[in-house]
């Protein structure tokens, strides 16, 4: 008469899980995509189309795989100030070469491919510990990079405040087309060494599209993947997130970074110039330290209006290079209609320059680290884009134009003679166009 | 397509919209202050209801029941919600020991259980006793075969596995904490954003708007078995309108309503009925499988439908 | 530079109480402009913009790998 005892209830939430098909975990993909079109007056430009698929539950177990294609061309200053006659660049073995017209700013021409993989993994621990893990990997003509970081949020007081902690690693490896050049050498005496031993340790400062055709190449450089320079940064980061109100969000993090191995940019030069008149006698290869720290502070406020929403950043940077930089970046997402959105964005950056920071060498003079990459120097760069994003379904479609300008001081202090006649800081003008699409999947 | 308008409400801390589906007054509670949201969630609640409804009610002509309660002793194929549904009612049969059949439904034909004397005689019972009787029938997924003059019955567990269905339709919509109550079975999604309870009580009807009793509900599925409306009544003996396929008559001395907290709602109903299958062991049946419940007995008065109550917020 | 700064920030927050949220109240801090990074593609791009042009890096998360572009 009896009903079969406790196996009841248990059978019957095994048969209910038969029916139900247990706890609905909803699968949320998504891919996202955008291709970048970046073009420099005169100079660089880009096309990068970038795809991010995410797949999981939307939740508490996400993974994303970020997949990015960068093609690069066009032309980026060696560093050489302009002088009133043709420059000529050629290797010390006296390859092909490039010239550049009299008062404009040398440029060297480039081409090259990068393709990037990266994933992330996202997993809630438990109801107020998320676990976030990334790997990264970077392969372009001359450099390869290999990264990863890991990082954990926790959230406190009923999930109104979350702090986060993470490190990161990444192992680069730079293969320079033509080899590593000799740091801080003048091009006479490079090409006197090689001329004296015969074996092409210096790099032919040439297009470094047919690296095959190039027979200067020192034969160990060629083909391994594992040679050439390498270079290590390591970071960490803390931060905390806190709810101000219903409506506003508040971000401050605080972290350092440290890289360590070959930091400079290796197609990079600087002119030598006579310390009477200014004009240039020959050219040096850059040198940067092997070691570089740097502290960022980051503020985000994150705000939603009745309708619109506005985020404002500010970061401060500051390394033992001696660079310092200020970051505002303010963004207004106006949303007229719920599936139209125009979001109007200023960003406004300024740097100091590095301690090694050079316009130019001067004859005579003994530096321990120099360079004349321009991005090291003291400059300010202002940003303006207009980004409209159109809802429809649960997909978006988006588009953004950006205009960037890099000023920097064009008259330096430290010019004499003819430099004074050239224009040491050339602003830099790039416009950017982005259209991308967001999509269930 | 809804058909009719959702009454979407605002309460303080959550928002309510209710519609009426499956002869009953609906009604889906979300953790939000969004009224679009809710407006949102309750058409997909409402559609599905009535999907559910119009799928598996016997009083449709154009449905899969209607289809195998016409099919003369032929074979009918059945889609997979259809044949989970079956298997569940066969695993039901099973762990009821015959108790829970979808076959008792013609007894109706006998048995109107409108408050009057008409107990029927034995002899008409006996007659439609030869139409009831899962093991008579032929399941063999996906294929269902009913003798002739057989038919099937899924109006005791359709309202709770409508819930269930809803409550994981909704849950893929939206992250907030909410409760689908189709009158009366309920599934609460919770906890609330700070680990609060939804509150569900069951009224006293004689002091509307105090609770009787009340569950802090952290999620899981609530169903009351029993409607203390549908009996009969003779020679001061009263007949519940729980029939024991076995018999064809009433379980005696089950209990009036029977109230059961599970994991899910459909769990919840069929623990509801097996108790009162019980009939005088009732109680007993639901404290040995250890779940959450209420019983409502003659003489306790009428029981009311459980309900989400609100607590006084703390200011 | 700061009191521009200053400025901006009282300007921002002046409409805003800091009131404890209560955890109903959550639903705009959901929306995905609400995030910290609200379009992680358009940010990937944009950080890969900034650190080919600048010398400047990170401050919102961890390294995302190198590349030869600085």
């Amino acid at each position: 008469m009896q009903l079969k005892e406790k196996p009841v209830r248990q059978a019957l939430a095994l048969a209910t899980c038969a029916l139900l098909g247990g706890p609905a975990a909803a699968s949320e993909t998504r891919v996202d995509g955008s291709v970048l079109f970046y073009s420099e007056e005169d100079r660089v430009n880009v096309v990068e189309p970038v795809v991010f698929y995410t797949t999981g539950d939307g939740a508490d177990d996400v993974t994303t795989v970020r997949l990015v294609y960068d093609s690069l061309s066009g032309a980026s200053p060696n560093g050489a100030v302009a002088t009133s006659t043709t420059q000529t660049f050629t290797g010390a073995s006296g390859g092909s070469g490039y010239t550049t017209p009299a008062n404009e700013q040398p440029l060297r021409d480039f081409s090259d491919t990068r393709v990037a993989v990266g994933v992330d993994w996202d997993r809630r621990l438990s109801p107020t510990l998320r676990r976030a893990t990334s790997v990264n990997f970077s392969r372009e003509e001359d450099y390869l990079s290999l990264g990863g970081n890991l990082s954990f949020a926790r959230d406190f007081n009923q999930k109104l405040t979350t702090v986060v902690f993470g490190a990161g690693i990444s192992v680069d490896q730079v293969q320079p087309s033509g080899g590593t050049p000799p740091e801080l050498m003048t091009f006479t005496e490079a090409a006197t060494l090689s001329a004296a031993s015969g074996d092409a340790r210096v790099r032919d400062d040439d297009d470094d599209d047919d690296d095959d055709d190039d027979d200067d190449h020192d034969d160990d450089d060629d083909d391994d993947l594992f040679s050439g320079e390498s270079k290590r940064v390591y970071d960490v980061l803390v931060g905390i997130t806190q709810v101000l109100s219903r409506r506003t969000l508040l971000q401050l993090n605080l972290s350092r970074s440290q890289s360590t191995g070959y930091l400079n940019d290796p197609y990079k030069i600087l002119s030598l110039v006579d310390p009477d008149t200014g004009q240039t006698l020959d050219y040096v290869y850059e040198k940067r330290p092997s070691e570089r720290t740097a502290d960022v502070v980051f503020v985000k406020l994150a705000h939603h209006f009745e309708r619109d929403v506005a985020h404002l950043s500010y970061r401060y940077f500051t390394d033992d290079w001696g660079i310092d930089s200020q970051t505002i970046d303010l963004t207004y997402r106006w949303q007229p209609t719920e599936r139209l959105y125009i979001e109007p964005q200023y960003r406004w950056y300024q740097q100091t320059a590095a301690d090694f920071f050079r316009y130019f060498l001067v004859q005579g003079e003994s530096v321990s680290e120099a360079s004349a990459d321009l991005r090291l120097g003291e400059m300010t760069s202002n940003t303006v884009a207009l980004k409209v994003g159109f809802r429809i379904g649960e997909s978006e479609l988006n588009f953004r134009a950006a205009s960037m300008q890099q000023e920097g001081e064009s008259r330096p202090a430290e010019a004499f003679g003819v430099l004074r006649d050239q224009d040491l800081y050339p602003t830099l003008n790039a416009t950017f166009y982005t259209v991308g699409f967001s999509t269930p999947w | 397509m809804v058909s009719e308008t959702l009454a979407v409400h605002a309460a303080g801390d959550h928002v309510v919209v209710r519609f009426r589906a499956m002869a009953s007054p609906c009604e889906v509670l979300v953790e939000t202050r969004d009224l679009a949201l809710t407006a949102r969630l309750g058409a997909l609640a409402q559609r599905e209801a009535h999907r559910v409804e119009a799928k598996f009610s016997r009083y449709r002509n154009d449905n899969i029941v209607h289809a195998i309660n016409r099919s003369c002793g032929a074979r009918v194929e059945v889609d997979t919600e259809t044949a989970n549904l079956l298997d569940y009612a066969d695993t039901c049969h099973r762990l009821s020991e015959g108790r829970f059949d979808i076959t008792c439904g013609v007894l109706r034909n006998v048995w109107q259980f409108d408050g009057s004397s008409n107990v029927p005689s034995p002899a008409a019972v006996a007659v439609f006793m030869a139409s009831v009787g899962w093991h008579r029938v032929r399941w063999e997924r996906p294929f269902l075969q009913l003798p002739e003059g057989m038919e099937i019955d899924l109006g005791g567990i359709g309202k709770e596995y409508a819930v269930d269905s809803t409550a994981q339709l909704l849950a893929q919509h939206t992250d907030a904490s909410f409760v689908v109550n189709f009158g009366g079975d309920l599934f609460v999604r919770g906890p609330r954003a700070d680990g609060r309870p939804w509150h569900v009580g069951v009224e006293d009807p004689g002091r509307p708007g105090k609770a009787h009793r009340t569950l802090a509900s952290l999620g899981g599925g609530l169903a009351t078995s029993g409607d203390a409306r549908r009996y009969l009544l003779k020679e001061g003996k009263r007949y519940s309108h729980i029939l024991d396929p076995r018999t064809g008559w009433p379980v005696p001395d089950a209990p009036r309503s029977v109230t059961v907290a599970a994991p899910t709602c459909i769990e919840a109903g069929m623990l509801a009925t097996f108790a009162i299958l019980h009939g005088a062991g009732a109680r007993a049946f639901l404290e040995q499988q250890g779940v959450i419940h209420w019983l409502s007995q003659d003489g306790d008065g009428q029981p009311a439908t459980p309900r989400v109550i609100t607590p006084p917020q703390r200011r | 530079m700061m009191t521009r700064l200053a400025l901006v920030l009282a300007v921002f927050t002046s409409g805003c109480t800091f009131e404890p949220v209560r955890p109903w109240e959550r639903d705009l801090l959901a929306k995905p402009e609400m995030q910290l990074v609200p379009d992680p593609l358009e940010h990937y791009l944009d950080e890969h913009i900034d650190f080919s042009k600048e010398s400047s890096f990170g401050g919102q998360g961890l390294g995302g790998g190198g590349c030869g572009c600085n």
